[in-house]
Order: structure tokens, then C-alpha cells, then sequence
């Protein structure tokens, strides 16, 4: 008998340890995409202009549609009696049409200074969820809406957007390869460099304020940081040979790069002025284009040690080297997500190249485009989007897509090619 | 030797042993006892959907007692008389006849007499059958719908159950996740009136998406709920999750 008392405590106590009393379970099939509608802002004054106002929304369905948590329409506003302040919002329309949640917005214009209000409210419920209010100037315009559009992802996802943010690439607008940055999305491209000479490899510090690239502006391959706000390139590497592929450390007292000063191409770093180069990999093969892990921790480069570029992990002291990808004969450009769970990067594959994500442990290497030749991926600061370059029929361009390689679009605009994009930090 | 015989000689015995006990604890000329069921959800709620705290009571009519069958107890029916007999009637044979018809009639009047009784004592236990579970439906009052326990009324109905099915319905408008296996769970106080008071989220998976399609959810079935039974103060935790996804441990 207490054989089979012990039996039955054996089989029987698990399974009531792992049930949970008094938990009444609520399901629901599918996982919905939320429907958002942006209503055209408001005009509170004469003086507004109603391309603005469809600038705004335009801006605010982009960034929604393209964050893939919300389908987002633009819609014609409906009567707002009393403002946003005092107007009571009626969401029987809206829920009519489907909707559940509504982007309203007012703004004012006056001589050049812009003042904006936008809310996000949650139709199905008849709730404000978001408020917020701007003032600046015009050229402001695109970058509240930007703005607001980070605080919904905050609101939505507990982490804000990287919307506000800027991608640097290398744009031959001007005739030659010159950096320049743009907002995420591809507007208000502001060219950084203007030494009519080859610039390559463009990458943020981790406080957003400068920039390290390489320039042949003076015959060798040198490596030069500049401040976002200022014109002077600083000269950081200007050893014999190669100074390439320039990247930051999370924690900005360093910066790893490939030098090939002693003969062939190994990964170095040197401290935030350019001083006390230390070699990290010692091997003859060609070693370049190192990233950091976001702890700063390791390091990730493209080694031909095995007869082809593949892409390396090591300890950020140049120890404990092991192969991350092992399918693919042509593995480059690394980087490093955000979150540090993951290594995109371009395989070239039938005379083109994509872009792949792998684990950083080496495992779910996934394949994210298929069409057109695809390079230099880099990560938005959230690990939401990948930027990338991409020559799809016509000349290069740098495209985004979200992190899984949906919604793959071409955000760089004009004429001339862009590549080697890098994303800034918030 | 001897130590091996004697060993497998334990070793026999315990299996004899235990195969004795195996035998005692499951016998296998056990009988196998017919088991009646008797349908107590539909006895004394009028109507299976009564329960919701919308659906006015239990107060309706218990259901008619069942037809009363020939009992097999009762007293067979007398033997009908053959035409022969009626077609040739001698002197001896009406004389018998006459004392079988007195006889005859004397044993059907008894039967039916019987037979009365019979249902008399049938339609009384069962009806001391129902007031027995009537009674007991008032007193307990406030199991799940449609058990015994379950009234059927406002009062008696099972609150949860309804708080759950108005929960479903919200969630089926927000759901959202972005997550493999979101899963969240939540503390509902409901006062007096119907009103959800507080909302907790005491654990979660870590999908804020899906946290908000709860939250949203939540607000929205608390939007029109009827007040808890006896306008108590509720307090219920659930726990959200897709459906189709199962998660070992949250």
C-alpha cells in the first residue's frame, strides 16, 4: 500500500505543482496587426499650410507602417470643434472603418516658428494614450513627427524608436565618393565631406557626435575622425599601407581597425586619438573590417585564414579566435546587432551578394534578401531594421528592411549611387 | 549451493508473495457494477443556459416527473378467456365460468390496486428526490454554472466564468504580439458595481505589445460588466495567451 502511495505521489504531485489554481486562462486566435489611422493635423491658423499637414501624416504612416506593428492610413480629418485640447474626439467613425487606434494632430504656423500637437488614442477603448506638443521652427516639421512616432513604439513596444535617427553612407551625388548622413527614412541628406577624393567606411561614436571614416584624400588609405558639427577631418591613422574599416568601441575609448603596416592586413586597435596601436590577430592570411559586440567583450572580423573570407569571433585582447560562419565560401561585412544576439552579414552566392543574420553563437543562419546584389548591412540602435546597400536594376542605394527582411525599401533618394550605410545611436 | 537454492527459493517466494497481494489488492471476479446516472444539471434548471449572470434565475418550474412505466413488480395481467369457450358454453362450464369471472375480477382489482400503490410510493420518493436537490441547489448556490451547485441566478452563477467569456470577447479585438510564446498574467479587481478597479500585471513574458493588447482588452470588457454576485468586491487572476501556443513555464 505505501508503494502505491509513493507511486501516486510520484506521478500525481508533479502535475499539480505545475498546474495553476486559480488561474483562468484567456485566449484569443491570431495575432492581429493593429489598424492606425493618421488623420491629416489640423490647421489652427490661416497661416498653416496644408502640405504640411499631409507632410506630417505622411511621415508618421511611413515610420508606423514600416515598424510592422501597425497598418497605417492617411485619412482626411473629420470636424475637431474646439481643438484637441477641448474638442471631444467622436470614435464611431473610426471604429466604422475599422480602426483601432487614430493619430490626431493640430499645428500652427508663424513666420518661420512651427508648433505642432499630436495624440494617439486608442479608438476601441476611447482612450488617450499619448500626448505631445512641439514648438520649433519648420525645418523642425519632419522631425516632430518623427519624434511622436518614437513614443508610440515606446508606448507599444516598451522601447523607443529609432525614428529620430540618421544613417551615414557613402554618396557619390557630388561626382565623388563623399560621406554623407541622412534621416532614416532618407531625407534632409546633408553632405558630410567635401574633399573630392575617395571616403569609405563611414562609422557613429557611441555618443552620435562624430565620425571615424577612411579617405585617400592624401594618396594612402588614412583614417580620420571628424565631428558631426565641425568640417575638420582629424587625421587618426596614417600608418604605411592600409588603415581601414574603422569601428568604435561601445564605450568610445577605442577604435578597432585593419592596418597593414607590418605587411598584411591585421585587425589593430588604437585609442580614441589614433595612439597605442595594439595587434590583435597575428597571421598571415588578411584580416579586416572589425565590430564590436555591443559589450565590447568581442570582436567580430573577416579572416581569408581558411583560404576564403569568413567571418571570426575573438576576445577584444585578439584571444579564443573560432569560426562564426561556416556555410557559404564568401562571408564579409560583419556587424554586430544591438542586443548582441545576432551577426548580420553579406555571403556571396551565384555572382551576388545577400544578406544573412547568424546567431552569435554560429547557429540560425537565415538568408533576409533574394533579389538584387546586397551589402554592408548595418543595425538600427533598437535591432528593429537593417539598413543596407543594394543595386536592384538601378544604381546603388541604400535600402532598410525590418530585421527579419520584411519590408525591404529604398529609403536613399536622388541621383548617384549610396553604400556602406551606418546607423547613428539615439 | 544451498545458499543459491535458498536464495532462489526466497527470491520464488517473494514473487509468490507478491503476485498473492497483486491479486488481492485487483480480483479479478470483481463484478462490474452497473452505474445509473441521473442528469442533476437539467433537474432543476429549467433551462441549461441559465447561469449567466443575465439570465433571470432558477426559479422556474421543475421539469415533469418522468411517465410512469409498467413497474416490473406488477401483478401480471389476467388471462383472456378463449373464443372456444365463449362459443360453446355448457352448464358445468357457465358455473365454472362464473366462479373464474369472480375470481378473475377479484385478481385485477387487486392488481390495480396494487399497481396504484405502487406509483403512489414511486411518484412520492421521487418527488422527495427532488425537494432533496432543490434543497440543496438553495444552500450550496454558488458552483459553476450548470453543476448542482449552480443556481442559475444572478446571485448564484458563476462570476468568473462570466468576467472570463467578456475578457475573451475583448481579446479577440486586441490581440497583438510580437513575441514567440507571449503569455501574461493579470490581477482583476472588480467593485461593487461592476468596475474594474485595478488591473496588475504580476507576471509577464516580457512582450509589451502583448501586455497592452491585454491591458487594452481589459478595459474594454470592463467597460460594460454586470456587478459581482451580491455586489461583492471580485478579485480573479488570469492569465492571457494566444491560442494554440502553450508555454512550459512563464
Amino acid at each position: 500500500m505505501k508503494l502505491l502511495l509513493t507511486l501516486m505521489l510520484l506521478f500525481v504531485l508533479p502535475t499539480a505543482l505545475h498546474a495553476q489554481p486559480g488561474y483562468v486562462e484567456v485566449t484569443a486566435p491570431g495575432n492581429r496587426q493593429l489598424k492606425l489611422a493618421v488623420e491629416i493635423p489640423h490647421a489652427q491658423n490661416a497661416a498653416s499650410s496644408a502640405s504640411a499637414a499631409k507632410e506630417m501624416a505622411s511621415v508618421i504612416a511611413f515610420d508606423m507602417n514600416m515598424s510592422g506593428l501597425a497598418n497605417a492610413e492617411i485619412r482626411e480629418p473629420l470636424p475637431l470643434a474646439g481643438g484637441l485640447m477641448f474638442g471631444a474626439t467622436d470614435f464611431a467613425p473610426w471604429l466604422a472603418a475599422g480602426f483601432d487606434m487614430l493619430v490626431r494632430g493640430e499645428y500652427s504656423i508663424s513666420g518661420d516658428n512651427l508648433t505642432v500637437e499630436f495624440r494617439l488614442y486608442d479608438a476601441l477603448n476611447n482612450k488617450m494614450m499619448i500626448a505631445k506638443r512641439y514648438l520649433g521652427k519648420n525645418r523642425d516639421l519632419r522631425r516632430f513627427a518623427h519624434s511622436f512616432c518614437d513614443e508610440v513604439l515606446l508606448q507599444m513596444t516598451g522601447e523607443r524608436g529609432p525614428f529620430t535617427t540618421h544613417i551615414a553612407f557613402i554618396s557619390t551625388q557630388s561626382g565623388n565618393k563623399e560621406v554623407a548622413v541622412m534621416d532614416w527614412d532618407g531625407h534632409n541628406l546633408l553632405p558630410l565631406t567635401r574633399n573630392g577624393s575617395i571616403n569609405l567606411n563611414p562609422d557613429f561614436s557611441p555618443d552620435g557626435r562624430e565620425i571615424v571614416f577612411t579617405s585617400y584624400k592624401r594618396g594612402n588609405p588614412d583614417l580620420y575622425k571628424r565631428a558631426l558639427s565641425s568640417t575638420v577631418e582629424i587625421p587618426l591613422s596614417k600608418r604605411k599601407g592600409l588603415n581601414i574599416t574603422g569601428a568604435w568601441s561601445p564605450d568610445g575609448t577605442k577604435i578597432a581597425l585593419a592596418l597593414s603596416k607590418d605587411g598584411n592586413a591585421e585587425i589593430y586597435t588604437i585609442a580614441r586619438d589614433g595612439s597605442n596601436p595594439v595587434r590583435l590577430t597575428v597571421n598571415p592570411a588578411i584580416e579586416v573590417s572589425p565590430v564590436w559586440s555591443p559589450d565590447g567583450k568581442r570582436i567580430a572580423f573577416v579572416s581569408d585564414r581558411l583560404g576564403k573570407p569568413q567571418i571570426f569571433v575573438m576576445d577584444a585582447n585578439g584571444g579564443n579566435v573560432r569560426r562564426l560562419t561556416t556555410a557559404g565560401g564568401y562571408n564579409v561585412n560583419p556587424r554586430w546587432s544591438p542586443k548582441g544576439d545576432k551577426i548580420a552579414y553579406a555571403r556571396m552566392h551565384g555572382g551576388a551578394f545577400h544578406i544573412y543574420v547568424i546567431n552569435a553563437d554560429g547557429s540560425g543562419d537565415t538568408q533576409l534578401t533574394t533579389t538584387g546584389s546586397n551589402e554592408n548591412p548595418a543595425w538600427s540602435p533598437d535591432g528593429r531594421f537593417i539598413a543596407f546597400s543594394s543595386k536592384r536594376g538601378g544604381p546603388d542605394g541604400i535600402y532598410v528592411m525590418r530585421a527579419d527582411g520584411s519590408g525591404q525599401i529604398r529609403v536613399s533618394q536622388g541621383k548617384g549611387n549610396g553604400s556602406q550605410p551606418a546607423w547613428s545611436v539615439r | 549451493m544451498g545458499v543459491s537454492f535458498s536464495i532462489s527459493a526466497v527470491i520464488h517466494l517473494a514473487v509468490f508473495l507478491l503476485l498473492l497481494w497483486w491479486g488481492q489488492l485487483f480480483p479479478t471476479t470483481a463484478t462490474v457494477q452497473e452505474t445509473y446516472y441521473v442528469d442533476v444539471v437539467n433537474l432543476p434548471v429549467a433551462n441549461p443556459r441559465a447561469g449567466s449572470p443575465t439570465q433571470k434565475g432558477n426559479d422556474a418550474e421543475a421539469p415533469p416527473p418522468p411517465q410512469t412505466h409498467e413497474s416490473p413488480l406488477s401483478m401480471p395481467s389476467p388471462p383472456q378467456p378463449s373464443t372456444k369457450a365463449r362459443t360453446a358454453p355448457t352448464g358445468k362450464a357457465q358455473k365454472a365460468e362464473k366462479t373464474e369471472k369472480a375470481d378473475t375480477s377479484s385478481d385485477a382489482a387487486f392488481a390495480e390496486k396494487m399497481a396504484k400503490l405502487e406509483s403512489k410510493a414511486e411518484s412520492q420518493q421521487q418527488e422527495a428526490a427532488l425537494e432533496r436537490l432543490r434543497k440543496k441547489v438553495k444552500t450550496t448556490g454558488s458552483g459553476r454554472t450548470g453543476m448542482p451547485a449552480g443556481s442559475g441566478s444572478e446571485a448564484g452563477s458563476d462570476y468568473t466564468a462570466y468576467v472570463q467569456s467578456r475578457l475573451k470577447d475583448a481579446f479577440y479585438q486586441t490581440i497583438s504580439y510580437t513575441s514567440k510564446n507571449p503569455e501574461v498574467v493579470v490581477h482583476l479587481y472588480i467593485d461593487a458595481d461592476g468596475k474594474v478597479t485595478r488591473q496588475k500585471i504580476e507576471k509577464s513574458s516580457g512582450d509589451r505589445t502583448f501586455e497592452l493588447s491585454v491591458l487594452r482588452a481589459v478595459e474594454k470588457a470592463g467597460d460594460k460588466l454586470v456587478p459581482p454576485p451580491n455586489h461583492k468586491v471580485f478579485e480573479g487572476t488570469f492569465v492571457f495567451k494566444p491560442k494554440g501556443i502553450s508555454r512550459n513555464k512563464l
